[in-house]
């Protein structure tokens, strides 16, 4: 197992080998497979290992408050669907966590980082799913969301990471149209249900759009993410798509699109109709920019959630701690959370 | 007035364009279509196995069968069954499906069946990979992302691949004869 990490943190691509470093981007650009074994400068193998490991933990970390409604899902129907769909997340989360391994870090390494909150997990798993129709929402738009990610992901150049990319993707479809049946089944329900759908809609919509990250920095193309392929197109692109896909497929369910204030709990306090997602004449839509502070503020822990769920996570990690060393013999403390 | 065995030649074509939500296969290759029968002209009755009976993608291959066939001219209904007897088993997948879902990076293991000779051969239980064909495979999870899948890595090409959860006949199919 390639478990250490790398002594030479050389992260300056002008520091690498010309030659080896001309020859790794001709394939690139060849559209040729760069494969665990193949020669990759430093900053790839650390930015697609950042990459991976961060996807890894979101599919872990998203199953949470799925998880979490389990025991409380409407029918033994969508019952069944959800605990599916919760082994579905954690089955690429492994498989995930495996891409990460072989770019040189441990697994115990990534799940202590996780849980003492070193390393990131998806931002939007910072937000709270307190009704069913949440749960609706995100795997609708957070589902949706991902797909349209992750199908540019699956164009990328890293073998292992694009081929599991290929199969996950398959099963995100699968659940974006369960979700959108979730939708569909709340919005065509009784004045009640509907009302809860729009309340959910209201708190992941802002979600959803903050979904592909802050804006790009201009000339983003020609830097080494997008060069190398580990990126395939701009969150503002990805962004644009999303809006122009699910505004007027909101739109059309009845839902209202509005621009939110929320509070420390991550709850609706104030909301005015946004009256900039409309189609322009090209019938692209446009929308009000999230709040990028809260995004910030988000993603350094101070979110609605973000104790909530690495307690969870650290929970399950510390009642199968058991397990681990009965399979693995040594001792696997867990240090205090960061 | 169409023949009844075009009406279930063209059933079976639409049958086999329908794939599986999860996997880039179709409903036939994986081995879920048990019967057609259309006692009534233009009413066709379709009994389809579940791979696993919680499979939350039933519901969704139901719909998907009821109203493809049901556009189909001259059907007037089309109504599906799901019946457990006999069960399914990984062998009912064909070998074109099995293509298909080895492209994907998801392997079919073969059942053990009957020994063809008294000679024994000795071969290893790893499954070869579907990536580089190296045997030196191992299971990493028996859980893999669906009911029907675990996870399994390979140490030559260092990819992960899903296989199939093998399962038998319980009696019921590829059981060697006792005579």
């Amino acid at each position: 197992m390639s478990g250490a990490a790398n002594p030479v943190m050389n992260l300056d691509p002008a520091q690498e080998d010309p030659a080896k470093l001309a020859e790794f981007e001709s394939r690139i650009a060849a559209g040729v497979l760069i494969e665990p074994g193949d020669w990759m400068p430093q900053a790839y193998r650390v930015g697609m290992l950042r990459m991976a490991e961060h996807h890894a933990n979101s599919e872990i970390v998203g199953a949470l408050p799925e998880g979490e409604w389990i025991t409380r899902a409407p029918s033994l129907r969508r019952k069944l669907a959800l605990t599916a769909k919760v082994q579905d997340e954690i089955g690429h989360g492994q498989m995930l966590y495996r891409v990460s391994q072989d770019l040189g870090k441990s697994r115990e390494d990534m799940l202590r980082d996780l849980c003492t909150g070193k390393t990131k997990y998806h931002n939007c798993f910072n937000y709270p799913a307190p009704t069913w129709a949440d749960i609706a929402m995100i795997q609708w738009l957070i589902d949706g969301a991902a797909i349209m990610n992750q199908k540019t992901l699956a164009d990328g150049a890293y073998g292992p990471y694009v081929r599991t990319m290929h199969r996950i993707n398959m099963e995100e479809a699968f659940h974006f149209k369960s979700g959108e049946d979730m939708v569909l089944s709340l919005m065509s329900g009784t004045r009640k249900q509907k009302a809860m759908a729009q309340e959910a809609f209201d708190r992941w919509w802002g979600p959803s759009i903050m979904f592909f990250g802050p804006h790009d920095k201009p000339g983003c193309e020609q830097m080494a993410p997008m060069r190398w392929r580990m990126k395939v197109e701009t969150n503002d692109s990805l962004r644009r798509r999303f809006v122009n896909r699910f505004a007027p497929a909101a739109t059309d369910l009845g839902l209202v699109i509005h621009v939110c204030e929320k509070d420390e709990q991550g709850l609706v306090t104030d909301k005015r109709v946004d009256e900039l997602c409309v189609p322009d004449e090209n019938g692209n839509w446009g929308v009000t920019d999230p709040n990028w502070d809260e995004f910030f503020r988000v993603i350094r822990g101070n979110g609605p959630c973000n104790a909530h769920r690495l307690a969870l996570r650290r929970f399950s990690y510390e009642q199968g701690g058991w397990v681990r060393r009965a399979i693995a013999g040594g001792e696997t403390i867990l240090p205090p959370a960061a | 007035m169409v023949n009844g065995d075009d009406i279930l030649a063209s059933i079976h074509e639409t049958l086999a364009s329908i794939p599986d939500p999860e996997l880039p296969c179709s409903i036939v290759d994986l081995g879920l279509v048990e019967a057609v029968t259309m006692d009534d002209p233009g009413r066709v009755e379709i009994t389809l196995l579940p791979t696993f009976t919680g499979c939350p993608a039933l519901d969704m291959i139901a719909d998907d069968v009821t109203r493809k066939v049901g556009e189909l001219d001259s059907i007037e209904s089309c109504h599906v069954t799901w019946i457990f007897d006999p069960p399914w088993t990984t062998d009912r997948i064909t070998e074109r499906g099995r293509d298909s879902l080895k492209s994907h990076g998801v392997t079919v293991s073969r059942c053990g069946g009957a020994p063809s000779s008294r000679t024994v051969t000795l071969q290893t239980s790893a499954i070869p990979c579907p990536w580089c064909g190296s045997d030196r495979t191992r299971l990493e999870s028996p859980f893999g992302p669906t009911r029907c899948r675990s996870i399994h890595y390979c140490d030559a090409c260092q990819n992960t691949f899903e296989d199939m959860k093998r399962l038998d006949g319980l009696g019921k199919t590829s059981t060697p004869d006792p005579g």
